[in-house]
């Protein structure tokens, strides 16, 4: 048979290689659910993911068995919470997160993402409440995840929104003390946040879509992993220029399992497909890491010199695989480095050969950025914020998403581990230097100016 | 007028047989039709279809290409399909799916796993296996065309705990996401799965009306 061998390297990546689609993430438009009453409100959300949603889960599970893929997770994500609930109070927002945690439990999905403000260039009065709402929203729910656009680079970084934001991530820690602050995982705060984008907590229905979309995020460090082994053995004298031809080759068959699946479940279910999200997204386990690539490509210790120019060759391969394999490629599409969720990451912390200012030095090439990251739990906010804008900066000025999940632990301090369970892992927690020495710059407030553009050295 | 016999040849493989046969057929007059061969550890195979006068003798076929064959040791069998009973080849609904299973080698694996999809009413259109790590494992890919009505979920499901019951991992695939994984042109849905989703479509319609009288 001419293709036993496609055939069996392609099962090969599913069984051994850790391959899946890690989420099939439904967009949901809510804009006309928008009333002045809270329940009304509520009622019409119910309503319209009920009936967007029902049969989500068995055309997954038909897909999935079809091609014999594993379709890990199910998501939705809505239109920003602040936009159709605009007109509510705090209490009427808490409301409103409920009702999206039951809907997203009735449709059997892990995480509804959407509890979202777009704050780059201002806050609207409700904009201020959805984040004032966020630490009784984030300890009160389960499957609801949040996220604030607080930097563009047309618009510059709103630092008024960032020092808000600051002192509500230590709210949020507070409220969820009881498992180690994790509130703050479900919190993405973003410079320029794509508009579709299937993975969580970022997710959030975009601007211009249609009232129904279907994302997939595609995942796979094990399988890019295991090709580079591979090349290794065939080839122990290849070159970078060698390596980065077989992460993008690799990149291209991953996301290639993407769009067909992402194409069928969207046909069965008769709505659009949207974009499908090729990310190194690693998973705790031994075999799915990003870290363990890059060890790989040569790094003996994770932060050592040399790491950012191999996360950037990583990361552009991974892109350039991507978009030959589907003209629907969106979302974040490169490597993720969420230093609890990926096992190399966190030793390396743990050791202490990465450092928070490297990793934010190689978020400033990679795919998101400082990505569940714990840091003492008695950071002051506004070094916090200080911590978020830099990151912003790097997404604004360097016209790229940037995002941060920093999860303040309390009662831990650097260099304690702290564990949060499942996909989301442990680690250590991260030791913040010359901490509480930013308040100043963050006490001034206002907007960081849009970049230029032009003269670019 | 031309009569279409099946004819198969086996033999020890080397250099030349395929060029002895093919001249054994023209001097018998003979059209090949179709011709499908193998190599499979040293030994070759071939099963063709081919088109001979109506006159022509079927011992005679038989006789002249063994003699023409003799010093390769050929051995050869001929059927002529007027006088079997072939079985309904329905296009209708059929989807190519790929069974694979790996695991540790046992007798009886091949049997349990095709008695089940023979239960199934589901054709088995090929077959490749062979053991591997010197005879540790065992590695199988099977062809097969499935009847639109068949449950997929339920059917992997069953073949999974049938390969596990006997140390095996199997898994059923449709064939698109081998193409999609392998194959840089663009993803293409099966048209089965467009025209009988989206009937009201535009190329369903089309599809659906007489195209003439």
């Amino acid at each position: 048979m001419s293709q036993t061998e496609d055939i069996l390297s392609t099962l090969r990546m599913v069984k051994q290689e850790n391959l899946d689609v890690r989420t099939v993430t439904m967009g949901i438009n809510l804009c006309g659910c928008v009333d002045r009453d809270a329940g009304k409100t509520c009622e019409l959300i119910a309503m319209t993911i009920r009936s967007a949603a029902q049969k989500l889960k068995e055309t997954c599970a038909m897909v999935s068995a079809r091609y014999g893929i594993p379709i890990v997770n199910r998501r939705l994500a809505v239109t920003p919470i602040a936009r159709i609930a605009d007109g509510l109070d705090t209490d009427g927002l808490v409301r409103v997160a409920k009702t999206l945690d039951e809907s997203a439990e009735a449709v059997q999905v892990d995480l509804i993402g959407g509890f979202s403000a777009l704050v780059h260039a201002g806050m609207t009065a409700g904009a201020i409440r959805l984040i004032e709402s966020l630490p009784a929203v984030l300890s009160q729910t389960q499957r609801v995840c949040a996220s604030v656009n607080a930097a563009s680079t047309k618009a510059g970084i709103n630092m008024t929104a960032v020092a808000l934001l600051g002192q509500k991530i230590l709210e949020i820690s507070q409220a969820t003390a009881d498992r180690n602050g994790f509130g703050c995982a479900k919190l993405c705060v973003f410079a320029n946040a794509p508009d579709n984008n299937p993975f969580m907590a970022g997710g959030f229905h975009g601007e211009g879509s249609p009232d129904t979309v279907i994302h997939i995020g595609v995942s796979g460090p094990g399988v890019v992993k295991r090709a580079l082994e591979r090349l290794h053995d065939a080839a122990p004298d290849c070159k970078l220029n060698d390596i980065a031809e077989e992460i993008k080759s690799t990149a291209f068959r991953v996301t290639r399992v993407g769009e067909l699946i992402g194409r069928e479940v969207a046909e069965r279910l008769g709505v659009p497909f949207g974009i499908v999200d090729l990310s190194l997204a690693p998973a705790p386990k031994m075999g799915d890491s990003v870290g363990e690539i890059l060890h790989l490509i040569g790094l003996d210790k994770l932060g050592a010199p040399g790491s950012t120019a191999a996360v950037a060759m990583l990361n552009d391969a991974v892109k350039k695989g991507g978009l030959f394999a589907s003209s629907s490629v969106g979302g974040l599409s490169g490597a993720f480095l969420p230093v609890t969720e990926d096992g190399a990451l966190a030793h390396a912390a743990a050791e202490g050969t990465l450092t928070l200012e490297k990793l934010e030095a190689m978020t400033s090439v990679c795919s998101l950025g400082l990505d569940m990251v714990p840091i003492p739990g008695d950071t002051d906010a506004d070094t916090l914020a200080a911590l978020m804008a830099d990151e912003l900066a790097i997404g604004v000025f360097n016209n790229k998403t940037t995002a941060t999940r920093l999860i303040p632990v309390p009662g831990k301090k650097g260099g304690d581990t702290v564990s949060f369970g499942g996909l989301f892992g442990e680690g250590p927690v991260m030791r913040i230097n010359a901490i509480g020495q930013s308040s100043r710059f963050i006490r001034h407030a206002g907007r960081i100016p849009a970049p230029l553009l032009s003269l670019r050295n | 007028m031309s009569k279409r016999y099946i004819i198969t040849l086996m033999a020890a493989n080397r250099v030349g047989i395929l060029a002895a046969v093919t001249t054994s057929l023209a001097e018998l007059g003979g059209d090949i039709q179709e011709v499908s061969q193998t190599v499979m550890q040293g030994f070759f195979t071939i099963i063709m279809s081919a088109e001979f006068p109506e006159h022509r003798d079927p011992s005679v076929i038989i006789d002249h290409i063994r003699g023409v064959c003799r010093p390769f040791g050929v051995e050869v069998s001929l059927k002529d399909p007027k006088l079997e009973t072939l079985q309904d080849s329905p296009s209708d609904g059929i989807e190519k799916y790929f069974l694979t299973a790996e695991g540790e080698d046992k007798p009886g694996m091949i049997r349990q796993i095709s008695a089940r999809l023979a239960q199934e009413e589901i054709d088995i259109t090929d077959v490749f296996a062979r053991r591997a790590d010197n005879g540790k494992t065992f590695v199988m890919v099977m062809e097969l065309a499935v009847p639109g009505g068949v449950d997929a979920l339920t059917l992997q499901q069953e073949l999974e705990q049938l390969g596990s019951a006997v140390g095996l991992s199997a898994a059923l695939q449709h064939e698109d996401i081998f193409s999609a994984t392998n194959d840089p042109r663009p993803v293409r849905l099966s048209m089965r799965l467009r025209k009988s989703l989206t009937p009201k479509s535009e190329t369903a319609t089309k599809v659906q009306q007489p195209t003439g009288t």
